[in-house]
């Protein structure tokens, strides 16, 4: 099923799901995660534990809001959206899909992946892998080293052995910075990520995840503690699913990620 | 039943319920989160300290403090279908369901309150047994005074019934918390998403010479702003997401003015049921 008129609108399940996040440190302008950060839900782990097949993750993950199960054959919104800052910053909210890691950045090597668990049912229509995004997330703050990160994946039209733009030098980016990749020119998605790729100078300390990541929302506050809400028409209506692993970024203007509220409503039917 | 059309909608029972609160002074800390429970003026102030810290109570519309609720039809379900928001200063205003709170508790000397049979707030969830998104929070009900401020640990079972688990506020210092209603909200322990009970707490006293505060669980319902002094917040019910209400949710505010106050600001909720 799936909501096509207006009173499925008003006969769908409704769910308000909470994000509470006290602030962090961050550099001015650079996006950070807030997975592995305190607050409601509680922190998840940030080194993902898995650096063979990845893992697919989901609502049950340490770190993630709780998603109440949708009736059977309904259809999942994101319908609403209130994001509260105690800073100025904006935030970009994504369904965290896959991920691998923790990759060592202290010696020069590329990490394969084989057998990933395939995150086909969370994407819209279950094949459209357009517009997901491949994503760093920093473990272990990075030493003064100009290490660099590429990424293997196939793309979203199956084709593999497709590569990210390099990173460039991550000397001295702490954790938990996100930083986005590239795709190769002439992609527009990710279907699966294939390998991790350590060059540059080797670093003497950091570590970090790989993650494919679906973009739902944005959102921001440009006066301090004030709050930008969204209804169905603005945020859209992104499709999301009982087993969305719901994950928060925020960029702030300073240097603190602030303190994050975003509550957001998930309807289904 | 519930409401699953637009028609529905247009012929729901509809129910206006007005809140107007009074300002109240934040004793020189921006931006803090305020509790409007125990000030007027409509619904009159209700009573700061719960009164209980054995078991705690069940809140519900009944409570001085709270906005009373006519009853829904029978087997109807309830929904906020629109609101306005109006202060007259700068400031995000949080509506929620209080659904459960014990207190008061003194923060002068060092303790640890157990609390027992409880009573269930299942009955306020949507579902009957999602207890994903709760939230825990002290409430201050005799402002802090004197020295270092305590620490303070709450035991609660998680969303999935799994005991023993902590949360530990975030302190702010002393300064913030002078005030009665000062609100500090308590990060769950890691991994959890939820609060089916709260069990105990434990205070680690400081050199606080007065203090008491109530530990509170709450369903957040809406949210508004005010950025402009005496400006309006309309909401519809797309924006709202029509929460589900009962017509014995406790509705309670809980205000943060960007300044030193609050600002003196009214709520119009309408409340639909079918």
């Amino acid at each position: 099923m799936a909501i096509t008129t207006a009173d499925g609108w008003f006969a769908s399940g409704k769910q308000k799901i909470l994000i509470y996040k006290p602030s962090i440190a961050t550099v001015a302008n650079q996006p950070y995660s807030l997975f592995g950060a305190a607050g409601n839900p509680g922190a998840g782990t940030l080194a993902i534990g898995n650096t063979s097949s990845g893992v697919l993750f989901d609502a049950t993950y340490a770190g993630a809001p709780s998603v109440t199960a949708f009736s059977s054959g309904a259809t999942g919104y994101l319908s609403a959206g209130r994001y509260k800052n105690s800073v100025l910053a904006s935030a970009v909210l994504y369904d965290r899909l896959w991920g691998a890691g923790a990759v060592l950045l202290n010696s020069l090597a590329t990490t394969s992946f084989t057998s990933q668990p395939s995150y086909s049912g969370r994407v819209p229509g279950g094949t459209d892998y357009s517009g997901l995004e491949i994503l760093i997330e920093l473990t272990t703050t990075v030493s003064a080293t100009a290490t660099t990160i590429t990424v293997g994946y196939t793309n979203e039209a199956g084709t593999p052995t497709r590569s990210t733009v390099s990173t460039g030098s991550i000397s001295g980016f702490t954790t938990p910075r996100v930083i986005p990749l590239s795709l190769q020119a002439g992609d527009k998605g990710v279907q699966s990520v294939d390998s991790v790729t350590v060059g540059g100078i080797v670093a003497t300390a950091g570590a970090f995840n790989v993650i494919v990541a679906r973009r739902l929302a944005s959102f921001d506050v440009r006066i301090a503690n004030g709050m930008d809400i969204q209804g169905w028409d603005v945020i859209g209506g992104p499709q999301v699913w009982d087993t969305t692993c719901f994950w928060p970024t925020i960029i702030a203007d300073g240097t603190t990620s602030g303190i994050v509220y975003i509550d957001f409503d998930v309807i289904n039917g | 039943m519930a409401i699953t059309t637009a028609d529905q909608f247009f012929t729901a029972a509809t129910q206006p319920i007005p809140m107007r609160k009074v300002t109240i002074g934040t004793s020189g800390s921006n931006a803090n989160d305020m509790s409007t429970w125990g000030y007027g003026a409509m619904p009159g102030a209700g009573t700061w300290a719960v009164g209980n810290t054995t078991t705690g109570v069940l809140f519900d519309d009944t409570y001085t403090g709270a906005p009373a609720i006519n009853a829904f039809g029978g087997g109807a379900t309830g929904y906020i279908s629109r609101a306005k928001f109006k202060n007259t200063t700068e400031s995000v205003v949080v509506l929620y369901d209080r659904l459960w709170g014990a207190g008061a508790i003194s923060v002068v000397t060092t303790s640890t309150t157990t609390f027992s049979g409880q009573p269930s707030y299942t009955g306020r969830l949507p579902g009957g047994n999602d207890y994903g998104n709760l939230e825990i929070m002290l409430e201050v009900v005799t402002g802090f005074s004197g020295g270092t401020q305590p620490t303070f640990v709450i035991g609660y079972t998680n969303e999935a019934g799994t005991p023993g688990r902590s949360a530990t506020a975030v302190t702010v210092g002393v300064g913030g918390l002078t005030v009665s209603g000062r609100v500090v909200r308590a990060r769950l322990q890691d991994g959890d998403k939820g609060v089916q009970q709260i069990d105990s707490i434990n205070i680690t006293a400081g050199t606080l010479t007065t203090g008491t505060i109530n530990v509170l669980v709450a369903r957040r319902l809406a949210s508004f702003e005010m950025r402009l002094a005496n400006a309006l917040d309309v909401q519809a019910y797309d924006a709202l997401g029509m929460p589900q209400v009962f017509d014995t949710s406790c509705l309670w505010t809980v205000a943060q003015g960007v300044a030193t106050s609050t600002g003196a600001f009214s709520l119009q909720l309408d409340i639909i049921n079918g």
